[in-house]
């Protein structure tokens, strides 16, 4: 509720009925028309939803902003100044631009608005503010007043004293005059080299330097230093190429590793400049942390024992470089195989070939070497079973011709004697056989067995076509043909047949 | 008018906030209203009623007095009544009780306690302290006995026993001391 003193009574109608005073933002109502201050009605209306004076229903939105006519009666009436030193007077509506921009009494802040101090206007032009800028004496900054003494106390154009000398000269001058105070305390100009002393610096260059030692030997220090700044930089560019050398050697013995790898039991840490030293000697020779690793390069392919397994060893077939290795290699169960073994032929005298062991405590060379000669030992020993196996072959043939020609000869010996009485019995058939059927026919038989006799050919064939022919042919045929047709044709040497004859 | 209140003015935002008083203050725009009626209620000239702040320092107790219009049961008779307003006021009713001991079918003859639709559910903030003892003052000639808060009294209303038992419960106050201060 707005609170104003009036100069005058104010007239009757203007009073609200609610707060009793003059409207303040008049509304009325749109359904009653009871006019009430703004703040008044909806006071009311949160009380009770009804019109204060007549109690009809009644809302905030019923309610508009009275007729200007009273709006402007109330804003024009005269109202006193709310502070109650200040007599002015004025209308209403014109209140709020007297207390904001002229009242006297009026709360303003500090017009330098540097403070957080309000005053009444009227004071605001003797305001001694603590925050004003002044400026300070000695130099011409602007320095707020509270502040003014700490800047005094440091200002750069104050008076000070030199520690040394004790003349008197501004705070700005003093760094400069330090520098070149001759009663600053200094260290002499050999104090890098090492000498240490101190002192005024007007005694520094007139009785110290004269004496001291360290500036004698100037020269010697300045020689010193530039020989000192070489070795430096050549201690830098070995330890690079320290840095570069190890870099190789790490990637060398990494090649090494792989190739170590890829060689298996057949890496000879002692070097094809050994031949004739053994495995364990090697070993026990080394120092320790190398014959680790050398036992680990063994140990990462098949130990030489195991692989020797698959490898016979023979002492005989030893190369000449791994003889010193022969005494390992005896306990290695040194395998024979008997290349004759399976020609069948038990009692022949073929010597035992003995197949060269994989030696692998040689190097690979040497291996290959070994390898290549027990495969030339193998060829020599297949040539000679073979040759062998030739002349036991011819012998068995001569002795088989040999038992033929026996057979032959016996056999010879039985035609002779069974030839007549073929002959004979062959022409008393041919005799009978003319008188009863055509000769032509039977003539033809005869000689084309007598044919098939020399030349081998399928006699049941030569039969099958005489069937065809004549069916009496065969009666004489069965009887008549001698040899048999299954008989091998060389065993009857070439000689005159009853065919060939007749 | 010499009271000085404080002022919210109504001023655009955008000005400085140097006058920026307190807020509306509650308990101010009733003392304001209280003050205005006080000096209505001297300066009216209603026959019969009379009321004003028990002290001076405290403007929500009032005591009253109203006298029995003329030609009712009442004539003549003076009674006491106590006044406090709340600080919500005029939204909210005030408390009005008797003081005098009163035989009336709307009024409680021990506590004092009236029953008046417009100081309950009727109350409006357009009522005023004088409207409330003009109202009061008719209530004495017509009482309501539809609705009795003292069902003797209303069934002897218009029985000449009515008159026997208000004059035997009526007790005339003696002090007048308030009302000679102010006249």
């Amino acid at each position: 509720m707005h609170s104003f003193t009036y100069v005058d009574p104010p007239n009757q109608n203007l009073l609200c009925c609610i707060c009793r005073a003059p409207f303040v933002d008049p509304v009325t109502t749109r359904s009653c028309s009871h006019t009430f201050c703004r703040s008044c009605c909806l006071e009311a209306l949160q009380h009770a939803r009804q019109c204060p004076v007549d109690r009809s229903p009644l809302s905030a939105q019923d309610l508009v902003p009275a007729n200007p006519i009273i709006r402007a009666l109330v804003d024009e009436l005269i109202v006193e100044c709310i502070h109650p030193e200040c007599s002015h007077t004025t209308q209403r509506q014109l209140l709020t631009a007297h207390l904001l921009d002229s009242c006297p009494f009026s709360l303003v802040s500090c017009p330098n608005n540097r403070c957080d101090q309000t005053l009444p206007r009227k004071d605001a032009a003797t305001h001694d503010c603590t925050k004003k800028l002044v400026s300070c004496d000695l130099c011409d900054a602007e320095i707020p007043l509270d502040d003014l003494e700490n800047h005094v106390a440091g200002c750069q154009e104050s008076t000070t004293t030199c520690d040394a000398c004790s003349a008197s000269l501004s705070r700005s001058a003093k760094a400069s005059h330090v520098a070149d105070c001759p009663g600053t305390i200094v260290v002499c100009t050999q104090a890098p080299n090492g000498c240490p002393w101190i002192g005024p610096r007007s005694s520094l260059s007139s009785e110290h330097i004269h004496t001291c030692p360290y500036a004698a030997l100037a020269g010697f220090f300045a020689l010193h230093r530039t020989e000192q700044a070489q070795l430096a930089q050549e201690n830098n560019i070995l330890r690079h190429k320290i840095a570069a050398l190890e870099d190789t050697l790490f990637s060398q013995r990494r090649e090494l590793q792989s190739v170590k790898d890829a060689l298996g039991p057949w890496y000879r840490p002692d070097g094809p400049g050994f031949p004739g030293i053994g495995l364990g000697i090697a070993t026990d020779d080394l120092p320790s942390d190398e014959r680790q690793q050398l036992s680990s390069g063994f140990g990462d392919a098949a130990p030489p024992d195991d692989l020797a397994a698959y490898f016979p060893s023979e002492a005989a077939a030893a190369t000449p470089s791994n003889r010193a290795t022969e005494s390992q290699q005896q306990h290695l169960r040194p395998a024979v195989v008997s290349l004759g073994a399976g020609a069948g032929t038990p009692g022949a005298g073929i010597a035992r070939q003995y197949i060269a062991p994989l030696n692998l405590s040689t190097s690979l060379e040497g291996t290959l070497v070994g390898m290549r000669e027990s495969v030339v030992s193998l060829g020599s020993a297949l040539d000679s079973l073979g040759r062998r196996a030739d002349i036991a072959l011819s012998n068995e043939t001569m002795r088989l011709n040999e038992e033929i020609m026996s057979l032959r000869a016996s056999m010879h010996g039985l035609r002779m004697q069974v030839r007549p009485r073929i002959t004979r019995s062959a022409a008393r058939q041919q005799s009978r056989q003319l008188t009863f059927e055509g000769g032509a026919v039977q003539v033809h038989t005869i000689m084309m067995d007598m044919n098939s006799q020399v030349t081998g050919r399928n006699p049941e064939m030569l039969q099958r076509q005489q069937h065809l022919h004549s069916a009496s042919a065969s009666i004489a045929n069965d009887g008549g043909s001698w040899p048999p047709p299954s008989m091998p044709r060389f065993f009857f040497p070439a000689q005159p047949t009853p065919g060939t004859k007749l | 008018m010499s009271t000085q209140g404080q002022v919210s003015l109504a001023a655009p935002a955008a000005r400085p906030k140097q006058f920026s008083q307190d807020a509306p203050n509650a308990s101010g725009s009733v003392t304001k209203r209280l003050t205005n009626e006080l000096m209505t209620l001297m300066m009216s000239s209603s026959p019969g009623i009379s009321a004003f702040p028990k002290s001076d320092g405290n403007l929500f107790e009032w005591v009253g007095t109203i006298e029995g219009a003329p030609e009712t049961i009442y004539s003549g008779l003076k009674f006491r009544i106590s006044i406090t307003f709340g600080p919500n006021y005029p939204y909210g009713a005030p408390q009005i009780r008797f003081e005098t001991p009163i035989f009336h079918p709307n009024v409680d003859i021990s506590s004092g306690q009236i029953c008046l639709d417009i100081l309950q559910d009727k109350w409006s903030a357009v009522y005023s302290v004088h409207t409330i003892l003009l109202s009061l003052q008719s209530l004495l000639g017509e009482p309501n006995n539809a609705s009795p808060l003292n069902a003797d009294a209303a069934a002897i209303w218009d029985t000449p026993e009515f008159k026997i038992q208000l004059m035997k419960h009526y007790r005339p106050f003696t002090g007048t001391g308030l009302l000679s201060r102010f006249l």
